[in-house]
C-alpha cells in the first residue's frame, strides 16, 4: 500500500476555493462532544489516504481561543469529517 | 424557616416531618401529596424551602417549570432520601437542586442541614461525587432554547435518537450544517454534550392542566 500524498498549497488560495462554509464542527468522544472550528487556511491537498481525508488546514476555535491543524474530508465544497490535532494554547504561558 | 413537604406515596417522608414539625427552628411546615397542591402552596404562602423526596425527582423538576419565577429564583430545594446514590445526587445536582438530605443520618442533623443549605454554607455542588465530575449546576432544570425553526426541527429530531447524517438527510441539509447547528444549541443552552440535548428537548413538556 502505498503511502499517503501531501501536496502543499499555495499561499495564493483562499478558504472559498474548496469550501462554501469555512466554520465546521468537530465531533469527539463518542459522538458526544461538539467543538465549532473556522479554517483559516487550506495548507495540503490529501491522496491516498486510508481514511480519505482530502486536506489539511489550519484552523482555530470559533468560540474560543486556539489553533490547530485539522484533517478534512472534503466533497462536493462540504466538509464531511474532521480530526483535529491538538490545540494550541495561545495564551503564551 | 419555612417548608414544604413534597410527600408521595412512593418514598414517604413521614419521618422528616415528624421531625420538622417538633422543632422550633421551622416557623411553618406545609405538607403537599400533589402537584396542585404544591403550585398553590409555593403561590400562596411565604416558602424558604421546598422537600422532594428521590423519587419524586422527575417529577418535582416538571413542575419547576411552573413556579413563577420570582417564587423559584427565592426557594432553596432539597432532595431528602434514604438512598443518596451516586445517580441520584448527579441528577438533582443537574436538575437545580440545592442539596441532598441523607435521611440516614441522625435526625438531629436534619434541621441544621437544612439551614446551612439555606443560608449557601452546605450545598450540593460542594458533595465529592457531584465536584468530581465538573458538571454545570441545574443544567438540565431550565426550557430548552433555539432560535428558529431550522433549529427546532434538528433538535426534536436530536430527541428523537437520529444520528447527525440522518437528521441532515431527513431535512435536506449538509451534514456539516447540521453538525454546526447541533453544536450552537449545545452552547446556547449551557450544555456539554449531545446526550444532554436529547435529555433536554425530551423533558421540555408542560403539564396541560393540573385542575
Amino acid at each position: 500500500m502505498n503511502p499517503p500524498q501531501y501536496l502543499l498549497l499555495s499561499e495564493a488560495t483562499s478558504v472559498s476555493d474548496f469550501v462554501d462554509d469555512p466554520v465546521f464542527t468537530d465531533v469527539t468522544k463518542d459522538g458526544e462532544v461538539y467543538t465549532t472550528y473556522r479554517i483559516v487556511r487550506f495548507t495540503h491537498e490529501v491522496k491516498g489516504h486510508h481514511d480519505d481525508w482530502t486536506h489539511l488546514a489550519n484552523v482555530s476555535l470559533e468560540f474560543d481561543v486556539g489553533i490547530g491543524v485539522a484533517y478534512l474530508r472534503v466533497r462536493n465544497r462540504i466538509i464531511e469529517d474532521s480530526r483535529i490535532k491538538p490545540v494550541s494554547d495561545t495564551s503564551g504561558s | 424557616m419555612n417548608v414544604l413537604v413534597c410527600n408521595d406515596h412512593a418514598e414517604p417522608l413521614d419521618s422528616l416531618i415528624a421531625v420538622l414539625e417538633n422543632d422550633t427552628a421551622v416557623a411553618s411546615i406545609n405538607v403537599a401529596n400533589t402537584g396542585r397542591q404544591v403550585l398553590d402552596t409555593l403561590h400562596s404562602q411565604p416558602v424558604d424551602i421546598s422537600i422532594s423526596s428521590g423519587t419524586g425527582l422527575d417529577f418535582n423538576r416538571m413542575l419547576q417549570r411552573h413556579i413563577d419565577p420570582v417564587v423559584a429564583n427565592n426557594l432553596t430545594r432539597v432532595v431528602a432520601t434514604t438512598t443518596p446514590s451516586a445517580p441520584l445526587l448527579v441528577k438533582a445536582h443537574q436538575y437545580g437542586f440545592n442539596n441532598v438530605l441523607p435521611l440516614t443520618d441522625e435526625t438531629s442533623n436534619f434541621v441544621p442541614t437544612l439551614q446551612r443549605t439555606l443560608k449557601g454554607e452546605e450545598s450540593l455542588a460542594n458533595h465529592p461525587t457531584v465536584k468530581a465530575l465538573h458538571l454545570t449546576p441545574g443544567a438540565l432544570a431550565h426550557n430548552i432554547s433555539f432560535e428558529d425553526s431550522n433549529d427546532q426541527h434538528v433538535i426534536e429530531l436530536v430527541g428523537v435518537g437520529l444520528p447527525d447524517l440522518e437528521i441532515a438527510e431527513a431535512l435536506n441539509l449538509t451534514i456539516q450544517t447540521v453538525r454546526n447547528r447541533v453544536a450552537h444549541l449545545i452552547r446556547i443552552n449551557h450544555l456539554s454534550n449531545r446526550t444532554q440535548l436529547a435529555l433536554l428537548q425530551n423533558s421540555n413538556w408542560q403539564i396541560p392542566d393540573f385542575a
